[in-house]
């Protein structure tokens, strides 16, 4: 009974988060802000007595086509003075005109009657219906009848009224906008990889409705790691295939691939995507997967939780990018700054869609950072003390603390955002410079999101270096200090992205100075990692040593280049350019190329058996190659704008674009290799036994793949010095 | 060996990658800009570039000497399975280098400060013939608004146009959504935020064309969000100007 309320529960809230961004809030009424010229004398209720009628406006409207309205109001109060009437009326498309003096047009388009124009209850004015015809337009009209004795009262009485008309080309319901050859690139990929995965599971692998049974309701730490690793190579598919198109839009000049809108929408999804549902999650597939096992534990401390943060975790990435499929998702920047994201500057669901699956993605976030919490600090063997854990630990813990602080700024930021979007909360108005506000709560999680993304490809990396070069990490406790000291200055510098937008100059100072102190405990890290190879054996054919000593190298000139925007001065000129789509995608390439690392490293400890080396090898030098080949071109493009669909000869960039298109499909070759290789392994490979790499943590400790208790008895811990390690208490 | 010949491949492609990344940036230099703003920039930029490069390439050359010094027999502190690591690293060392880079990011911040208040403190830099020019930015023009009363728009296909060698000032803000208002030669953008106006300067030294864009993605059509800046004699704009009021 309680089982099946609960489930209700769900499916009521599950319908509503759907339900919610089809509801559009009317606008604040006739008195509102908007309306600063006449139509003040009005009462607070509209009045069923005054009809407001609307005449001229056509059921279907052809585009570009001129159209003379007419307004009138019937009913209301007695004429007894000079003043009659007035009126105001709203569209989201098209333009109206006025043709006498009688009404007039204000900045924000919408049309009421002049001081002329407020002695008789009808006016007439032109619509010019917007060239695109395939939309649905809605109007609204209010109409205010006075008395005309001079001084607003209850005897003043308005109405309204909503009328609307279909473009000739409109289909109705929710519009599917085929914007050629691209849409259907991604509508096609996405069916094919649900497809391909459904039919290799039914025939190749024998799925029936027991392992359905078992992947939909487990709760083992590595069930749902495996889960988060099949999800988040889907959700990185999409941002991949996605940052595809955004090259084959940009690889030759006035390119007509894609238009605007959709290049927007792709450039708004490979961005959200990428950062919040791809690389962020898939470093949570191995926290999942590999730290209960690193500290010794059976399971997460809440295993039940951890599913929900799974699932909640897949229906928001698909929540947010299903706004493909109804009428265009999000196209405002993964960045969504206000007031672009509005109800009037971004009609449909796209954005409403993606705070929707921003929400679910925040609930997964929030409820996994309790659980790894929990389990770092409570469920460890009693032998292993906070600071003998192993690194990727260390790094997923300090992730986690950052999540905790960070994401529930983007909660309200997203709640508020959609508070405005459905139900005209107003948060964000421009006129009360929503705008900055939006930047400031934006990036106040935005800027220490990039650590949380880099982090636990920083703990990878410092796992496998002394596990391939046999010597043990040089200044753990240094790195540990520093990646503490780097969490609280990453929450302390959101107004970097901010430096030109008129934030106090002082303040601007001292964001410049914590930016740039950022780089001490970075650097810090970034030696120690370099020293661990001081006198140490490496073995250079091992996969894992190869792509994090590439992402060493790509992690350094992202870094150098972070320092020069840092630079208060710098940022003027490098702000918004393809230079600073060059740094971070040098600073969180390099993280992706630690994750990919971090497969080589422990596939076999999930699926027992190795990644071929010789595909390995292609996928490393074709990653390392294409994304230096894309991106270096893009450090010379410091005078073009980004997030732009099209670019003319005549400016110059043209060489840059085609380089950096042409390394994109290097590194989208590398990971097809790559998934290839994955998928073929997993029956193929060879058996990788135990401990492949020689590995000192207790992932090793057990078989691989691990039984589904981790450990045939709790692993010991122990210290080669004894004395040293007699207390415990740290 | 084959650890050998990986290693050898591996030093060639971050070098190559080191080379290329140094040589982009030359050529990057010897693009420089236009008017006075680009002169300071230019040696900003060349000081960050050059500290940078070094730094890369410092770090590079250590790496490369760190596996310079590889071994083939087992050192003695390789972690076991099941065993505390031994620890090592001195925090001395960390001490030294957090002051190290922290004094040279004060120093370079010094620089940065100097540049920043030149590109932003006008009234220091304004003459009698100076100006303020608002600047409007909407979904997808500029409109620019003299003090004697002259507007236009740059849908209108008319260039912004403004004096050579008298410092000119724009304020800039929105008439709608987030837009960023650039002169890129000039070495000059100011963000256009509704309901805030923010200013900056230019003081252009040499006559001609020049594009004018918007920095920040405000809709399907921001690509195509262009003006001109059309940089005249002061004889001719003074036609321009007067001429104008005239009609």
């Amino acid at each position: 009974m309680k089982r099946n309320s609960i489930f209700a529960l769900g499916i009521v809230l599950l319908i509503s988060v759907i339900a919610i961004p089809s509801f559009v809030a009317l606008p604040t009424g006739i008195g509102g802000d908007s309306v600063n010229n006449g139509c003040t004398c009005h009462n607070s209720e509209s009045s069923s007595d005054v009809i407001v009628t609307v005449e001229g406006l056509p059921e279907t409207f052809a585009g570009g086509q001129i159209y003379t309205l007419n307004i009138s109001i019937d009913g209301g109060p007695e004429i007894s003075g000079e003043n009659a009437g007035g009126f105001f009326i709203s569209t989201q498309l098209g333009e109206f005109q006025s043709i006498d003096n009688l009404t007039q047009i204000l900045d924000n388009g919408e049309a009421v009657h002049t001081a002329e124009g407020n002695d008789q209850r009808n006016w007439t004015l032109q619509w010019i219906a917007p060239t695109d015809d395939t939309k649905s337009i809605e109007f609204i009209a209010y109409g205010n009848a006075v008395d005309g004795d001079g001084h607003a009262d209850n005897e003043d009485l308005w109405g309204s009224t909503t009328l609307t008309t279909n473009g000739q080309n409109y289909v109705g319901g929710p519009s599917f906008s085929l914007d050629g050859i691209a849409w259907y690139l991604i509508v096609g990929l996405i069916l094919a990889i649900v497809l391909t995965v459904a039919l290799i599971l039914w025939k190749k692998l024998g799925w029936g409705l027991a392992e359905i049974r078992h992947w939909t309701t487990t709760t083992n730490h590595k069930d749902i790691g495996l889960l988060y690793l099949w999800t988040t190579i889907l959700f990185a598919l999409i941002g991949l295939a996605l940052s595809v198109l955004i090259r084959l839009q940009l690889i030759v000049p006035d390119n007509e691939f894609m238009t605007g809108g959709l290049f927007n929408e792709a450039v708004t999804m490979h961005g959200a995507v990428m950062v919040l549902f791809a690389v962020s999650p898939m470093s949570f597939a191995f926290a999942n997967y590999i730290v209960p096992l690193q500290i010794g534990a059976d399971d997460m401390a809440f295993p039940r939780l951890n599913a929900l943060s799974f699932w909640t975790l897949l229906f928001g990435g698909l929540t947010a990018a299903s706004g493909f499929f109804f009428g265009g998702a999000a196209d405002a920047g993964w960045t969504f700054y206000s007031p672009l994201t509005s109800m009037e500057y971004s009609p449909g669901a796209g954005i409403s869609l993606a705070g929707a699956g921003l929400v679910l993605l925040i609930l997964s976030v929030s409820t996994s950072t309790v659980n790894f919490l929990v389990t770092i600090l409570r469920c460890r063997i009693p032998s292993m003390s906070l600071k003998d854990m192993p690194m990727f630990t260390w790094n997923i813990l300090f992730t986690v603390i950052l999540m905790l602080v960070i994401f529930p700024a983007l909660l309200g930021a997203v709640l508020m955002l959609v508070g405005d979007r459905v139900f005209n909360t107003l948060f964000f108005d421009p006129s009360i410079d929503g705008t900055t506000w939006w930047l400031h709560i934006f990036w106040f999680f935005g800027h220490p999101e990039v650590y949380v993304v880099l982090l636990p490809g920083l703990g990878m990396a410092m796992e496998i270096v002394p596990t391939m070069v046999k010597r043990t990490l040089y200044g753990k406790r240094i790195i540990i200090w520093a990646l503490a000291v780097a969490s609280v200055i990453s929450v302390l510098v959101w107004a970097h992205h901010m430096f030109i937008t008129g934030i106090d100059p002082t303040f601007r100072k001292i964001e410049t100075i914590g930016t740039e102190l950022v780089s001490v405990p970075f650097g810090l890290i970034y030696l120690c990692l370099l020293a661990t190879f001081y006198k140490s054996k490496p073995d250079f054919s091992k996969l894992p040593l190869a792509f994090v000593i590439g992402a060493i190298g790509i992690f350094l000139i992202g870094g150098v280049t972070g320092v020069y925007l840092s630079s208060v001065a710098m940022d003027v000129q490098l702000r918004g350019t393809y230079f600073l789509v060059a740094h971070f995608h040098y600073t969180l390439g390099s993280v992706a190329v630690m994750t990919l690392a971090g497969f080589y490293y422990w596939y076999p400890k999930m699926f027992g058996r190795m990644l071929d080396a010789k595909l390995g090898w292609w996928h490393f030098w074709l990653t390392f190659i294409g994304i230096n080949l894309t991106f270096i071109p893009l450090f010379g493009l410091w005078d073009m704008p980004r997030r732009i669909y099209v670019y003319q000869e005549s400016a110059g960039w043209a060489t840059e674009q085609l380089l950096a298109t042409i390394g994109s499909l290097i590194v989208f070759i590398a990971q097809c290799i790559f998934a290839w290789n994955f998928m073929r392994s997993l029956k193929s490979g060879e058996i990788a036994g135990d401990n492949p790499w020689n590995g000192s943590t207790f992932e090793w400790a057990t078989t691989s793949p691990p039984p589904s208790y981790n450990f045939e008895k709790p692993p010991v811990f122990e210290s080669e010095n004894l004395d040293k390690h007699t207390n415990q208490e740290e | 060996m084959i650890n050998r010949r990986y290693m050898a491949a591996l030093f060639f492609g971050v070098l190559l990658l080191l080379s290329t990344f140094a040589g982009i940036f030359n050529w990057f230099q010897g693009l420089g800009g236009t008017g006075e703003h680009a002169d300071v920039y230019d040696k900003l930029f060349t000081l960050y570039w050059g500290l940078g490069s070094a730094i890369t390439l410092g770090i590079f050359l250590w790496f490369f000497w760190m596996l310079s010094t590889t071994q083939d027999e087992e050192p003695g502190d390789v972690a076991k399975l099941g065993v505390i690591p031994i620890e090592r690293g001195d925090k001395k060392v960390a001490y030294a280098i957090s002051i190290v880079i922290t004094l040279f990011l004060l120093l370079l911040s010094s620089v940065t400060f100097d540049s920043i208040d030149f590109f932003e403190k006008h009234e220091q830099y304004e003459t009698d013939e100076s100006f303020t020019i608002k600047v409007t930015g909407y979904q997808y023009y500029w409109k620019y608004q003299y003090p004697n009363g002259i507007e236009y728009t740059s849908v209108e296909n008319e260039p912004l146009r403004i004096p050579v060698d008298v410092p000119i000032v724009f304020e800039v803000t929105s008439g709608d959504v987030f837009h960023s208002f650039a002169l890129p030669e000039h070495r000059i953008k100011i963000d256009a935020l509704p309901s805030r106006a923010n200013t900056g300067w230019i003081h252009a030294e040499e006559t001609g064309l020049y594009p004018v864009r918007c920095f920040e993605l405000c809709g399907d059509d921001h690509a195509i969000m262009m003006g001109e800046l059309l940089v005249m004699e002061k004889v001719e704009f003074d036609t321009w100007y007067s001429g104008e009021v005239d009609a």
